[in-house]
């Protein structure tokens, strides 16, 4: 059975029935279609689909969509456009923190809560807030250089 | 303006950073519905029977298949030993029996729980030494002899059955070199080692989608490392002519070797046939663990001859590649971890004995380095080894036997642009080699480790490129060369710009897809930069030609007076005398004037041959494209009570040749150590007596996280330039160098720190916690 779901995403709003089994990371690329979100594993375990629900960090493959009734969802799509970027992608552009992309957002999106809360994060803070975002193609040290860059800018 | 040996921004960074760019699993089509795939629970069975019906019941289900429904073709690369859908025998847990395709992924998976296999469980086999008898417990290819085999086996008077590779190097006189070590007061070492069971791991999972055209062409999109062996691969599994398959690739996740076949795409497209409609398969973490590309292990044993101050008189190895049901993404690895050997020191005499054998688990596939990474493991172990033995500092023990430019190694082929003085001399520096670390005090032992590496880059090999000139001075360039996370399509970017003269931002790039893009082999074996590197600049210099062909009128001198730069034909000798590319096109046709050029659209082929492998001797003249080489360091701390292994400081100091974008040498610098302390330390796929992968998850098996990496000022990339006479602008790749030595310097850093060796990977704790005990006993210390 499906049950109606209102969320708002990237300050857009969303009324959708979705399937009570079904998760905010379906939910977000299934149901609405933001495909920037990603899916590596489905068990909490990679972090490719953090998303940010009423500003806390989540991993959305382990959140219900009916859970983020009445919420605010902040996706990758939601962090910057290609002409407005935000601070932290164009530094991650910068200092080669980028290579296949698929664990990027996830981890821009970690990093943004990082800074909204701490915005002169310390290295040993960095890690331990990226250790949930894993990364094969090993842009751990990029990333960190990248942060680090926008919390001096700043 | 030299835009090659910049770092500009990626140029596919934007898409990746706004979460645009597209990856298979994120393609939605019109009437898509989704595949699921029915998999083996056995290691080893008969299949009696298999019941779909109930499967075909479940509401919501469009299309069941079985092997029944595809055409009777093996698969496989050089030896065609699978099916792409089992037929009467499975031979690994995970191997794919059917498939279903529903209209969501649940109600697919919930079908193909409801289909009923009944198996004859046989023995299976687990083991690569018992696997290798020349009577074996179990035979796991019966029919072995009727395969289509692409390549030979060395000779041997019987073939062991479960062979399915075997590979000889014969140099010299070994057991004249084991005389010697003997006689002269030398010494003769030997030591068993193996590699760990690893896997590839992408972030994205494997994909495809399949789609059917009216006139029944198929589009597979699928994220792969080559459009064109995806395009045969489909061909042969479907029964189509090639021309009837198109292959597209999106935004690629990650491969490392693990995205080479693409077994999925062909089941999506079986399945979009069925059913009508198209397909999207997306494998679970689970069934990228279980199914896809593994690095299985190595098992070698070398025997080295040494003189007494350390000259390497011969070396003798015998290497088992444990590989699983099928020859797989691995098929060539017997014969390519081989090139390793001669590769770094003059060795006068050197005799391999190199072996692949089947066994009941996932096939041995391909991961980053290809063989090399493996033997290095061996190889460097052994050289640290050496050089404690014969009192002799590693480095200068190295240092002595290394080759020199154009001396002949002991496979024939000379070295050239042999780089391995410089990486290791500045390696050494960066981790002031020599200078003893610091001890914190018991239970924390702290050391040094180095290790030398080499890779080679296969050929026979071929890339082409087309480069399309539009009038408003932009450069298309259209490549079947796939950006994997690794840059290519950056770097071949900039290549386009620097051979017209023109800003990064002028060049338009097509990515691979088979109705478009011409051919190129693989994104694979660090060949990118190299080969199609050269094919770019070849197709560049095809478009030029006929810019100054179209000009030459206009200009009124002859074509080779002339030069293309930045958006202007000019004459050499007075550049003030020039006309705009545009002019070039001035099409007013219907006024009846003759355009200048309808088309300028340069096209080439840069073709690499080689010698052909010897499976008894190894020798050849060139068996590879390129070898490129690296050195690296690192210095670590051990807890010799919990097993713990900090990476303190990394050094990487690789050979680009030329590089192209100093940016991405050194992300792959430091994503290639990530990948390789993972391999080296704890990264370990596990399987319980019935062949079960015990640790299927991304918790359970143990990637590099942030934590596991040195702190950003102790990560260091050192970049080394001694061009290579073929690559484009001297350049060679990068991206498999940099985790051929991580195992050994690291290993050799744990050895340094507490003086034991451990002589399987991973270097887990318990292992060092073991040897540790093990060492007290004896009455050692650190
Ligand atoms: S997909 Fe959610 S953590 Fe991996
Ligand atoms: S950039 Fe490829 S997984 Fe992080």
């Amino acid at each position: 059975m499906k049950y109606s779901l209102s969320l708002t995403v990237n300050d857009e709003q969303y009324n959708l029935l979705v399937e009570a089994s079904h998760t905010l990371m379906e939910v977000i690329r299934d149901g609405i279609g933001l495909t920037g979100t990603k899916c590596g594993c489905e068990d909490g375990r990679c972090g490719t689909c953090t998303v940010l629900l009423d500003g806390e960090l989540v991993k959305s493959c382990l959140v219900l969509g009916l859970q983020a009734q009445g919420k605010s969802v902040l996706t990758i799509e939601g962090l910057g456009t290609p002409d407005h970027l935000h601070p932290l992608q164009i530094a991650f552009l910068e200092h080669g923190a980028v290579q296949c992309g698929f664990c990027t957002p996830g981890m821009l999106l970690t990093a943004k809560k990082l800074l909204d809360e701490n915005p002169n994060p310390t290295e040993e803070d960095i890690r331990h807030t990226l250790v949930g975002n894993l990364c094969r193609c090993g842009v751990y040290t990029h990333a960190t250089r990248a942060i680090l860059s926008v919390a001096r800018k700043s | 303006m030299k835009v090659v040996g910049t770092s500009p921004k990626r140029i596919d960074g934007i898409e990746k950073v706004t979460g645009a760019a597209q990856y298979t699993g994120d393609i939605v089509l019109p009437r898509m519905i989704f595949g699921k795939i029915k998999r083996s629970p056995l290691a080893h069975a008969k299949i009696l029977s298999i019941d779909t019906r109930k499967a075909e019941q479940v509401p919501g289900v469009r299309a069941v298949i079985t092997a029944a429904d595809l055409p009777d073709v093996r698969l496989g690369v050089l030896t065609r030993d699978e099916y792409l859908l089992a037929h009467d025998t499975v031979r690994f847990v995970g191997e794919p029996i059917a498939a279903v395709a529903a209209d969501t992924p649940e109600i697919a998976r919930e079908a193909c729980e409801q289909m009923t296999v009944e198996y004859e469980e046989l023995p299976a086999l687990f083991d690569p030494e018992e696997a290798i008898a020349l009577d074996p417990p179990v035979v796991l290819h019966e029919d072995y002899e009727e395969y289509e085999r692409l390549i030979e086996l060395a000779e041997m008077d019987k073939r062991p059955p479960n062979l399915w590779q075997a590979y000889r190097i014969r140099h010299g006189d070994i057991d004249a070199a084991f005389h010697t070590a003997e006689a002269e007061g030398g010494f003769i070492l030997e030591n068993r080692y193996m590699t760990g069971y690893v896997h590839t791991t992408c972030m994205e999972p494997r994909a495809a989608v399949a789609q059917w055209g009216p006139d029944g062409t198929l589009t597979v999109w699928a994220g792969g490392q080559s459009p064109y062996i995806a395009r045969d691969g489909l061909s042969r599994a479907l029964g189509l002519p090639p021309s009837k398959v198109r292959v597209i690739v999106p935004f690629v996740g990650g491969a490392f070797g693990g995205k080479l076949t693409v077994h999925e795409g062909a089941i999506a497209a079986a399945l979009a046939k069925k059913a009508r409609r198209p397909v999207k398969v997306v494998l679970t973490r689970e069934e990228e663990f279980t199914t896809t590309s593994a690095r299985t292990p190595f098992i070698f044993s070398i025997k080295d001859a040494v003189s007494h101050d350390g000259v390497l008189l011969g070396r003798k190895i015998l290497s088992i590649f444990w590989g699983g049901a099928y020859s797989g993404e691995g098929f060539l690895k017997p014969i390519f971890s081989t090139h390793l050997y001669p590769g770094s020191y003059r060795l006068p005499a050197l005799w391999v004995d190199s072996y692949g054998v089947y066994t009941n688990r996932i096939a041995g596939g391909a991961l980053r380095g290809y063989g090399c990474a493996e033997s290095a493991w061996a190889v460097e172990t052994q050289m640290d080894i050496i050089a404690r033995t014969c009192h002799i500092d590693p480095v200068a023990l190295r240092m002595k036997n290394l080759l020199t430019e154009g001396e002949r190694t002991a496979i024939t082929m000379p070295a050239h642009a042999f780089s391995a003085h410089e990486c290791l001399t500045k390696c050494a520096e960066a981790i002031e080699w020599g200078t003893p670390s610091e001890q914190p005090g018991h239970p924390w032992y702290r050391g040094k480790g180095i290790a030398l590496g080499n890779k080679y880059s296969f050929a026979p090999t071929a890339a082409s490129v087309d480069v399309k000139v539009h009038e408003d001075n932009t450069y298309e360039l259209r490549t079947s060369a796939v950006d994997l996370g690794q840059g290519a399509y950056t770097v071949l970017t900039q290549i386009v710009a620097d051979e017209f003269g023109v800003e990064i931002e002028r060049v338009k790039l097509v990515t691979p897809d088979t109705a478009i893009t011409p051919f190129d082999h693989v994104a694979g074996s660090s060949r990118q930069t190299f080969h199609t590197g050269n094919a770019t600049r070849l197709a560049c210099a095809d478009a030029t030609r006929q810019m100054r062909q179209e000009a030459a009128p206009q200009l009124g001198v002859d074509p080779d007076k002339l030069d293309v730069s930045g958006g202007r034909i000019f004459v050499k000798e007075n550049p003030a005398r020039f006309i705009e590319v545009g002019d070039l096109f001035v099409v007013e046709m219907l006024a009846g004037k003759r355009p200048a050029a309808v088309e300028i659209f340069g096209k080439a082929t840069w073709e690499v041959s080689a010698s052909p492998h010897d499976p008894n001797t190894g020798q050849g003249e060139h068996p590879m494209a390129y070898m490129g080489h690296g050195a690296q360091a690192a210095e670590v701390e051990v807890n010799v009570e919990t097993g713990q292994v900090r990476v303190l400081k990394f050094v990487s100091a690789i050979d680009v040749g030329k590089a192209m974008n100093p940016q991405g040498v050194e992300m792959q610098n430091f994503g290639g150590a990530c990948m390789g302390i993972g391999i080296a330390l704890h990264e370990e796929m596990c399987f319980d007596e019935k062949g079960r992968m015990t640790n299927s998850n991304l918790e359970a098996y143990k990637i590099p996280t942030i934590i596991e990496m040195p702190r950003s000022e102790s990560m260091q990339s050192i970049i080394v330039e001694v061009p290579h006479q073929q690559g484009p602008y001297g350049a060679k790749g990068a991206g498999e160098i940099v985790v051929v030595p991580t195992s050994p310097a690291l290993g050799n850093a744990v050895y340094d720190a507490i003086g034991v060796r451990i002589w399987d990977l991973p270097l887990t704790p318990e292992k060092i916690v073991k040897v540790w005990q093990a060492k007290q006993r004896e009455g050692g210390s650190a």
